[in-house]
């Protein structure tokens, strides 16, 4: 009863009090259903503790050990705990760790943000070699791809308008009797990318979405009914 | 693109309750709100409040659909919210004519799918350019009011509210990068088309 | 030195720590990534407390407890039990107490998922899908959907009409995946920019 059937009733409880609620949103499901969302969030926060342990622990071996690496390990745990200090200081001193000017934002705003925001930029280096290698026009899935990409990186910077300015300039040098201004203002790579994303994208993106819906209520049905427990393993 | 809807906000003079779903984002939004406020005269409490964030996710989008104060009694510094005069009437999606979301990943799905269509919220997103292209389709279902997608989105809006900032400061960066890998993918594809003739 | 000029200069060492990886893993990147990871450790501890267990747990029993509600008082008594719970997950003796609060967060987590899911995504896209074919963007949009539907069903092996479908359907999603490419690349350049900003306006002042 405590190991598993517990649980699985727990979950089938739940689920189904919420499911309720949402038809029912009066009392009593109204109010446990408030309570319960409630209890959630509270819940889910302890979570953000959950990895803590077992990293503190993984390096605290490898630098009682010092097995390989333990310098890096020894700049974590000093990063971690320095964080938590600074974030108690900040606390006590500032009444709040996140006033702008306490210590715990100056680690926010001089270490994480550039560390977040830079691991992020070097993917922009990856893409581009990436794309070198997907973007070859071997076959028509390839090509699409391409020029869809190219109309998108085109349509959303204000090169693509230049490029667009300098193609009707060009047309209307061959065809003088086009008007060029009405030329210019079709804005071709922009109203292509607008079209692209709104139309076909939209659609292939929908279908896929509906797919990924269909799959999470049939998931979320095995878990209500208890067929899925993975949960449940340790 | 924080900046530029506050400032749009601000001059409208519309209140803003600020919120986070991401527990690292946070403070660059009392950064922008520190910022903004100082720019339109706005003082804390009565134009605008930060209420800072709680875990739950999901849970607290369907919760804030009942009563705000079921997840948020006091704000971003601990002060209860009903201290701020405007926030006093304030309870659930009822008192909220409009939800921006910024956000990257599924944080501005989960939005509209519990909060817009459940309380019928009105909704506007902007997001990274990652993300973007997933936002079309709820625009098309009319489930989103608005969409400011990556740094032309950002760009567009500060236009929009008279005010260039760092989004517009990057687009010529942005153009030469784009027309940069533009070029370097034909030049690559010259290359692979010749290559294959050859063999 | 100011404590924004010593910032300063410590971020534009991170961010060059990091872009090193660029030419190839080496300690100056691993020291930066461990760092990372330390002190998003650390804030994650910081935003549990003030977030969630002093506001939603310590300051609301003081709270309701002032008020004379003890009920409402008492009963967070179960949150705070079920929290801690989630946390004997590391110790394997006491590991299937854990299994509680997972099944507690799993069911709610499901029951909001399934009206999401139908109310939320599946109804409204499909009522927006079924639009008369008065149009050539709406025949599009159907067209889309059923093919790039039917090119995921994989209960029928794609060949005579599937196959057909199926294979309009990748058409759909090459242009998908395309304009999701071209948006990637939006966003990484732009914070590719944003790092560069920061070194050569903030850090070295090259551009004003």
């Amino acid at each position: 009863m405590l190991y598993r059937t517990g649980p699985l009733i727990l979950v089938f409880g739940t689920a189904l009090l919420l499911i309720i609620a949402f038809f029912i949103p009066h009392k009593p499901f109204g109010d446990l259903e408030a309570r319960f969302l409630n209890w959630y969030a509270i819940i889910s926060g302890f979570t953000f503790l959950l990895g803590l342990d077992s990293l503190a622990r993984h390096h605290l071996i490898k630098i009682v050990r010092r097995e390989k690496g333990w310098f890096y390990s020894l700049l974590l745990v000093t990063s971690l705990f320095g964080t938590l200090f600074w974030g108690l200081y900040s606390w006590i001193r500032y009444a709040s760790p996140f006033a702008l000017n306490a210590p715990f934002m100056w680690l926010y705003k001089f270490m994480i943000i550039p560390l977040q925001a830079t691991m992020f930029a070097t993917l922009a280096f990856f893409i581009f070699s990436a794309a070198y290698r997907a973007f070859r026009v071997r076959n028509l899935a390839a090509t699409l791809l391409l020029i869809a990409a190219c109309m998108v990186m085109l349509g959303n910077v204000p090169i693509g308008s230049s490029i667009w300015a300098g193609i009707s300039w060009l047309i209307h040098q061959i065809f003088p009797n086009t008007n060029l201004e009405i030329l210019k203002r079709w804005e071709l790579f922009a109203a292509a990318k607008d079209w692209l994303m709104a139309i076909p994208q939209a659609a292939a993106g929908r279908g896929i979405g509906i797919g990924l819906a269909l799959g999470g209520i049939a998931m979320s049905l095995r878990i209500i009914l208890g067929i899925e427990r993975t949960y449940l393993s340790s | 693109m924080l900046i530029a809807i506050l400032r749009h906000c601000f001059k409208k003079n519309l209140k803003v309750i600020l919120t986070g779903q991401l527990a690292l984002g946070l403070p660059l939004g009392e950064i922008a709100l520190n910022q903004v406020s100082g720019e339109y005269n706005k003082v804390y409490g009565r134009d605008y409040v930060n209420i800072g964030y709680r875990p739950g996710s999901t849970a607290l989008m369907v919760g804030i659909g009942r009563e705000i104060r079921d997840f948020f009694k006091t704000d971003y510094r601990g002060v209860p919210l009903d201290s701020f005069e405007f926030m006093r009437r304030v309870h659930n999606y009822h008192d909220i004519a409009l939800l921006v979301t910024l956000a990257h990943g599924a944080v501005a799905d989960a939005w509209i799918q519990y909060a817009g269509a459940r309380f019928n919220q009105k909704i506007i997103v902007g997001c990274t350019g990652v993300n973007a292209p997933n936002m079309y389709q709820y625009l098309s279902a009319q489930q989103i009011t608005g969409l400011i997608g990556g740094l032309q989105g950002a760009s567009e809006y500060e236009t929009l509210v008279e005010k260039p900032g760092a989004a517009t400061l990057g687009m010529p960066a942005q153009s030469t990068a784009h027309a940069l890998l533009i070029i370097l993918l034909i030049i690559g594809n010259i290359g692979f088309i010749l290559s294959k003739k050859k063999i | 030195m100011s404590s924004d000029l010593i910032g300063t200069w410590l971020a534009a060492t991170l961010t060059l720590a990091i872009f090193s990886f660029l030419y190839r893993d080496n300690p100056l990147y691993r020291a930066a990534e461990h760092v990372y990871v330390g002190i998003s450790a650390g804030f994650a501890v910081i935003y549990a407390w003030a977030f969630d267990v002093y506001p939603m747990l310590v300051e609301s029993f003081k709270v309701h407890l002032g008020a004379k509600n003890y009920f409402e008082a008492y009963i967070l008594i179960i949150p705070a039990l079920l929290g801690v719970a989630m946390l004997l997950r590391s110790i394997p003796k006491l590991t299937w107490i854990s299994r509680w609060p997972i099944s507690f967060t799993i069911g709610i987590g499901a029951g909001l998922g399934l009206i999401a899911a139908i109310q939320g995504y599946l109804l409204p896209q499909i009522f927006d899908t079924l639009r008369p074919l008065i149009n050539i963007n709406n025949a599009i949009i159907y067209i889309g959907v059923i093919t790039t539907l039917t090119y995921f069903y994989f209960s029928r092996e794609h060949k005579g009409l599937t196959g057909t479908v199926a294979r309009i359907g990748i058409i759909f999603i090459m242009v998908a995946f395309g304009a999701s490419f071209g948006y990637t690349v939006m966003a990484r350049v732009s914070l590719l920019i944003g790092r560069f900003y920061f070194l050569f306006h903030d850090w070295l002042p090259l551009i004003r």
